[in-house]
């Protein structure tokens, strides 16, 4: 008896689970978007035109690998031509200052190599100036959470209950 | 006998357990950096130093030593840069640490660039040739500007995404290559970001790693800048 009982907890437990999680993984999953399908050739690019394009930049880089510590001050007064055509600020993260708008309203180093897809989504909708629709869906997200946590406690809490049962 | 079997097999276990935990733990990494910057117009970039990245506490400094020497601090939604132990400027930025490809990296959550740790979905995977390529589900507010996020894996490594804005327009292209590989760490000696603007015009942005130490212990200060200093 108490085994079955047991078993009838633990199958309601994991549909609860499943509903929850079902629930939670709809949030994004309901944004569904237009299908479409790239080629192959999409997710390549010309190898050769990138080394044509980056060339003066791969020079000045073997020297200042040649010679490490050198600044871009010592080569401007010593009139190198490697410098001539670079910026003389630091732009670690990509994407150096330019004038105008940045893509998509996104502040410029955060279009830089080292940042994931998610956080450049982040910081669109941080930035989207409808931000009053920004607020709405965090305060969703924030009763979202809340309720979660809540059916996470009592479905845990049944969950020690019938563990207590069975033993 | 019988006990003796079951002794090592239960060793084996345990063993076994703790070396997968500890190929795992991952918690900071040290780089040498290059970014090269080639703009569709004016002139061009080239940044060369040292990054440091802790995942705990989440503070990326890139330690510059070319175009001159200074650093630049990203710690919770600020970011410092410094010479001669001096701000000399300060933004706010959105809280960012956690989505960088060091983070990612030392997560091991590469593979899709945080999209599916964020509870991101994919609408479609498709095969191409050596690629798996995942279609992905753009959150409502966006849609308006990127219609497609793919992401393209290949040997179950990050190779390449897409991104695409109105009628999808390629917007930007980032691929991740020359893999380097260190115990269970795997990161990409370079990464190649391309930007079209609205003619069609490529702007060209080169990262590129190597001298990768992980877990490194003996030098805390690297990690972790005092800014009242």
């Amino acid at each position: 008896m108490t085994m079955k009982k047991f078993i009838l907890k633990s199958v309601s437990l994991i549909l609860a689970i499943s509903l929850l999680s079902a629930q939670n993984f709809s949030i994004m999953a309901s944004t569904t978007t237009a299908a479409v399908e790239f080629e192959e050739s999409v997710f390549s690019y010309d190898d050769d035109l990138l080394l044509a394009e980056l060339s003066e930049l791969d020079e000045l880089d073997a020297y200042i690998e040649a010679n490490e510590g050198t600044t871009f001050d010592e080569l401007t007064n010593e009139n190198s031509p490697l410098v001539a055509n670079i910026e003389s600020t630091a732009s670690p993260m990509g994407m150096a200052d330019q004038s105008g708008e940045p893509p998509l309203g996104i502040p410029s180093f955060l279009w830089g190599c080292v940042f994931g897809v998610v956080g450049l989504v982040i910081v669109y909708i941080m930035t989207d100036s409808d931000m009053d629709q920004t607020k709405k869906a965090m305060w969703g997200c924030v009763a979202s959470t809340a309720v979660s946590v809540v059916l996470y406690m009592v479905v845990w809490g049944a969950w020690a209950s019938a563990v207590d049962a069975a033993y | 006998m019988r006990n003796t079997l079951h002794l090592i097999l239960l060793f084996s276990v345990v063993l076994g357990f703790n070396l997968n935990s500890a190929a795992q733990d991952y918690f900071r990494m040290s780089a040498d950096f290059t970014t090269k910057v080639k703009p569709v117009e004016g002139k061009m970039n080239l940044t060369k130093g040292k990054i440091y990245y802790d995942k705990y506490s989440q503070e990326l400094i890139y330690d510059i030593s070319f175009p001159s020497k200074e650093k630049w601090i990203v710690q919770d939604s600020k970011i410092y840069k410094i010479t001669n132990d001096s701000v000399y400027f300060t933004e706010e930025i959105p809280s960012m640490n956690e989505f960088t490809v060091f983070h990612l990296a030392l997560n091991s959550n590469l593979t899709y660039f945080g999209l599916d740790e964020a509870k991101f979905s994919i609408s479609n995977i498709d095969k191409k040739g050596d690629l798996v390529i995942s279609y992905w589900n753009i959150p409502p507010h966006i849609q308006k500007v990127i219609s497609t996020i793919a992401i393209a894996k290949k040997n179950n490594q990050l190779h390449s995404i897409v991104i695409t804005g109105e009628n999808n327009k390629i917007l930007n292209k980032q691929f991740f290559k020359d893999y380097i590989q260190i115990g269970g760490f795997e990161f990409p000696g370079s990464i190649v970001q391309i930007f079209y603007d609205e003619n069609n015009n490529e702007e060209y942005q080169v990262m590129e790693f190597k001298n990768i130490e992980l877990n490194d212990i003996d030098n805390e200060e690297n990690y972790h800048y005092q800014l009242d200093n």
